[in-house]
């Protein structure tokens, strides 16, 4: 640990869909430079929690703080411009816009520097070919993986400086995994932190070296990604619940 | 020299060429609305129905200046289209913002609200102007002649000079700028855009600054047509012709419907050209949209079912809680207050006049034509604006019978009941692919089709009609105040009618579909079957009023029925709160009774406008909501053990759940009338 301020600090947050509370008491903290995974099960509130630190919802309570500025109240385009840039899951493009369209999209923040997203989007480019030779496919027809790195690319042109991603894997084949998993650890290589969100433990340990355990909207566990390993309580429940009920409870 | 076309297939038509050129202008006009209509749609998901007006008022802002201020004309025309353009960001900042995430169809019927405030202020624009003999003012004064027939008009000039490029710097602006991506991407995922850092509320803003803008241009170049009578003028055959070129563009592409709207101005002027009723052209139109929606339902069946499943209703209103509704105190003192109310209601007559009476009459017909839109969309979850179609067509049913069979009053009612039921499931058949904002198109439609068409056949109402009030029993309902308590027995009749349906199976059904259709078709619900007999007893019980509208007025014509009363019907539904029997019928009166008892226009306008926004944006859900909570204070206190009741018997006995499981949701929409 260093006495550097944090990239992102979350601090007692409490956040309810109307009367349903969903979030109690979040604490967490992702080191500059870090790569973190926030790793839980289904419907345990980590997206909720993404929402949140991104702007999109508004915590009932508590303070997000994003390289020591208090953001809790900032709206979200402005902390998309402040460098807190989230790949939204489920392959959030923009279908009915053509590749090149999705991506300037993500340009909006510094449209007028028309040098500086000309270069941005060479940048992207380069790290995903396959999209370069579709830059004027509409964004509905590309592949599964096309569509992740089609929204992974969009959050590159604003070069964050804490990049959220929110289920990577979901639904994608292993080998594309890989390769957005190998950017992703090039991008963290570079400077960059990460915020991972993921329900498969392997893919979000092979990137992380923190790691947070988020269970029926608490931390359960926050602390080195190899300690997690150890806690078997924890890791368990992610892998075996699942197993379990589909053996119909023969545990 | 003109070429004159002569077709016999499909049918027989003569036209000179000049004419497909004349409707090709008036077309653009319902080309750029449809084009305004399908932005604001494509951004926010909500069909707009105070686009025309908004536009009006820029008109009114160009005429003002120009005929009051002596401004230049394109001064005055900077002047109205900027007006309108502001007036349309305030309205999102100030109402639709505050709605961001209210049920779809509380934002629509926002938007009914804010066309009537947009009138309103059109209004007092118009009457500052001094000597308003004069038309609507023009840039010049050209008159071309198209071919041996067809004169263009100094209207139909300004329409091809101004809409053109308009319409193409629209396009330009969505196509290549920033501002345009930026509108396209928040249209496509909201939160994906926000999160790539646009900012999804300023974008919504200009959305509203540019669709005001091209609304003001519209209104523009429809107004000189109409003179100063601008604010009655943009009515709902405007509307329709939008909305009819917006679907058949899929509230999605906006040159679609610019040109969807050309072509619908085409084959309006033929048929003018070719018939004297201008009632087929909204036949027409009609068929025009159920076709359109009938290919689009086959299409995109599963791709775009936002337009459903945005379409969860108001919240209803707590039921009362078992245990106080099992009070035998409570249940007394329901039937003590309901009938205090209904003696207070029926006594009302004896400090009124008897013209006041007579409007009270109709203002009772209303009530249950209320009752049957709380039904129909607050119950089974329809959305229904052209309900007065099937008042209109209980009163010429009723008509028809009374006079052609010579049947008296009572069977009369009946079969008028009786045909509403079997109108209002034929126009329900395609709610059965379609929902929400869609059927609110085609029923809209309907009643335009209604109005101008349908009631005026012979053997409908014809151009007026006579109904003579009837005897019953031997007593005779001659009289006003007579005639209102036999309105009154209607109006409780289907108040228990609709409470009956709604505490049985069917109530359950309906909400069980309307809350989740997918469900409630697994557990084995027929789904078809709910949503047909929810139009069934809705069409019924307008139908009935209609009837009831129809002895009580003794003679009506078919603009007794106006296509604004069926979304100002909805109104009151909303105002009410959807579902709530007690809040609707306190609305319609409250609502009604201020249209129809009010003589200021400035105050009664305002208040129907302004009342029905801040009813939306600080109730919103309805009256229903605090009349709940009155409700609830009131078998509170009833309930309250009084020492001896302690001791007599253990609290806890009337806790026990009765053998329905009350507290369940149909029970939620069956509470309100108490």
């Amino acid at each position: 640990m260093t006495d550097a301020v944090p990239a992102l600090r979350v601090e007692a947050l409490d956040f309810s869909y109307g009367q349903v509370q969903v979030l109690f008491g979040i604490d967490l903290t992702v080191e500059a430079g870090e790569a973190v995974a926030l790793l839980g099960t289904n419907g345990a509130g980590k997206s909720t929690l993404l929402k949140a630190v991104c702007g999109l919802l508004r915590p009932s309570t508590g303070r997000v703080s994003l390289f020591g500025e208090d953001i809790t109240t900032m709206g979200t385009d402005r902390r998309v411009a402040a460098g807190l840039v989230q790949v939204p899951g489920g392959r959030a493009t923009f279908p009915s816009l053509t590749v090149e369209e999705n991506l300037r999209a993500g340009a909006w923040t510094f449209r007028r520097r028309r040098a500086l997203v000309a270069e941005r989007l060479a940048e992207v480019l380069d790290l995903f070919p396959e999209l370069g030779s579709r830059l004027d496919s509409v964004g509905g027809t590309l592949s599964g993986g096309q569509q992740q790195m089609l929204a992974l690319g969009r959050a590159l042109m604003l070069r964050p400086r804490l990049l959220l991603i929110d289920e990577l894997s979901l639904g994608l084949a292993p080998v594309v995994v890989e390769r957005l998993l190998e950017t992703v650890r090039q991008l963290n290589a570079d400077g960059t932190t990460v915020l991972l969100v993921e329900q498969s433990v392997n893919i979000a340990l092979s990137l992380a070296t923190t790691a947070y355990f988020l269970e029926r909207g608490t931390v359960r566990f926050g602390g080195p990604a190899a300690e997690l390993v150890d806690r078997d309580d924890l890791v368990r429940s992610v892998f075996l619940d699942g197993a379990s009920a589909a053996l119909g409870g023969y545990t | 020299m003109d070429l004159v076309v002569v077709l016999d297939w499909p049918m027989h038509l003569e036209f000179p060429v000049s004419v497909i050129f004349l409707g090709a202008i008036v077309g653009m006009s319902y080309g750029l609305l449809a084009t305004g209509l399908v932005l604001v749609y494509r951004a926010q998901r909500i069909i707009n129905l105070a686009h025309a007006q908004l536009g009006v008022v820029g008109a009114a802002v160009l005429a003002y200046t120009v005929l009051q201020l002596d401004w230049p004309w394109p001064v005055g025309f900077v002047a109205g289209v900027v007006a309108a353009a502001l007036l349309g960001v305030v309205t999102e900042v100030t109402v639709l913002r505050r709605l961001a995430d209210a049920p779809r169809v509380i934002v629509l019927v926002a938007t009914i609200g804010a066309a009537q405030l947009f009138v309103f202020i059109a209004y007092l624009i118009l009457n500052r102007i001094d000597g308003r003999i004069g038309g609507f003012p023009l840039p010049f004064d050209d008159r071309v002649a198209i071919g041996r027939y067809l004169v263009l008009t100094d209207s139909h000039l300004l329409i091809l000079r101004l809409v053109p490029p308009a319409a193409i710097a629209v396009g330009l602006i969505l196509r290549f700028t920033s501002f345009g991506l930026a509108v396209r991407a928040s249209a496509e995922n909201a939160d994906a855009a926000r999160l790539a850092g646009i900012p999804t509320r300023r974008v919504a803003m200009g959305v509203w600054g540019l669709a005001g803008a091209m609304a003001a241009l519209s209104a523009i170049c429809l107004a000189p047509d109409k003179g100063l009578a601008l604010t009655d003028a943009l009515g709902p055959e405007l509307l329709v012709r939008a909305l009819a070129a917006a679907v058949l563009a899929r509230l999605m592409f906006l040159g679609r419907a610019f040109a969807a709207g050309i072509a619908i101005g085409v084959v309006e002027q033929l048929v003018f050209w070719n018939t004297s009723s201008n009632g087929v052209v909204e036949v027409a139109l009609f068929v025009v949209i159920l076709g359109a929606f009938g290919l689009q339902a086959r299409r995109r069946e599963s791709t775009r079912t936002e337009e459903r499943s945005s379409w969860e209703l108001a919240r209803l209103t707590r039921p009362l809680p078992s245990r106080l509704a099992a009070d035998r105190r409570v249940r007394a003192a329901g039937w003590v207050g309901a009938a205090v109310v209904t003696a207070g209601a029926a006594l009302a007559p004896l400090w009124l006049s008897n013209s006041q009476t007579f409007l009270m009459t109709g203002i009772v017909n209303l009530a249950i034509l209320a009752v049957s839109v709380s039904l129909l969309t607050g119950i089974s979850g329809q959305i229904s604006l052209g309900q007065v179609a099937f008042l209109g067509l209980g009163a010429a049913i009723a008509h028809q019978v009374a006079t052609e069979l010579d049947l008296p009053f009572l069977p009369a009612v009946a079969a008028a009941g009786v045909v509403g039921a079997a109108a209002a499931v034929a126009i329900g058949l395609p709610a059965l692919r379609l929902r929400g904002l869609f059927l609110a198109v085609t029923t809209l439609g309907f009643a335009l089709v209604s109005q101008r068409w349908l009631l005026g056949q012979d053997w409908m109402a014809g151009v007026g009609a006579q109904l003579a009030r009837p005897e019953l029993f031997g007593v005779s309902f001659h009289g006003q105040h007579a005639y209102y308590l036999l309105a009154l027995t209607g109006l409780a009749g289907a108040v228990l009618v609709t409470r009956t349906v709604l505490g049985g199976p069917l109530g359950r059904t309906m909400v069980a579909v309307r809350d989740n259709e997918a469900q409630a078709a697994a557990l084995g619900v027929d789904t078809t079957r709910a949503k047909l007999l929810a139009f069934a007893v809705s069409g019924f019980l307008a139908a009935v009023a209609g009837a009831l509208y129809g002895y009580g007025a003794e003679q009506f014509s078919p603009e007794n029925f106006p296509v604004a009363d069926g979304l100002r019907i909805v109104s009151v539904a909303v105002i009410g709160g959807l579902g709530s029997l007690g809040g609707t019928v306190v609305a319609a009166f409250v609502v009604f009774g201020v249209d129809r008892l009010v003589d200021v226009a400035e105050v009664r306008l305002f208040m129907t406008a302004a009342g029905l926004l801040v009813v939306l944006m600080f109730l919103p859900g309805g009256l229903a909501g605090p009349l709940a909570r009155i409700r609830d204070a009131a078998a509170t206190r009833i309930a309250r053990p009084t020492p001896r009741t302690r001791q007599a018997s253990p609290p806890h006995s009337a806790d026990k759940p009765d053998q329905f499981g009350r507290g369940s949701s149909a029970e939620a929409v069956a509470e309100g009338s108490a």
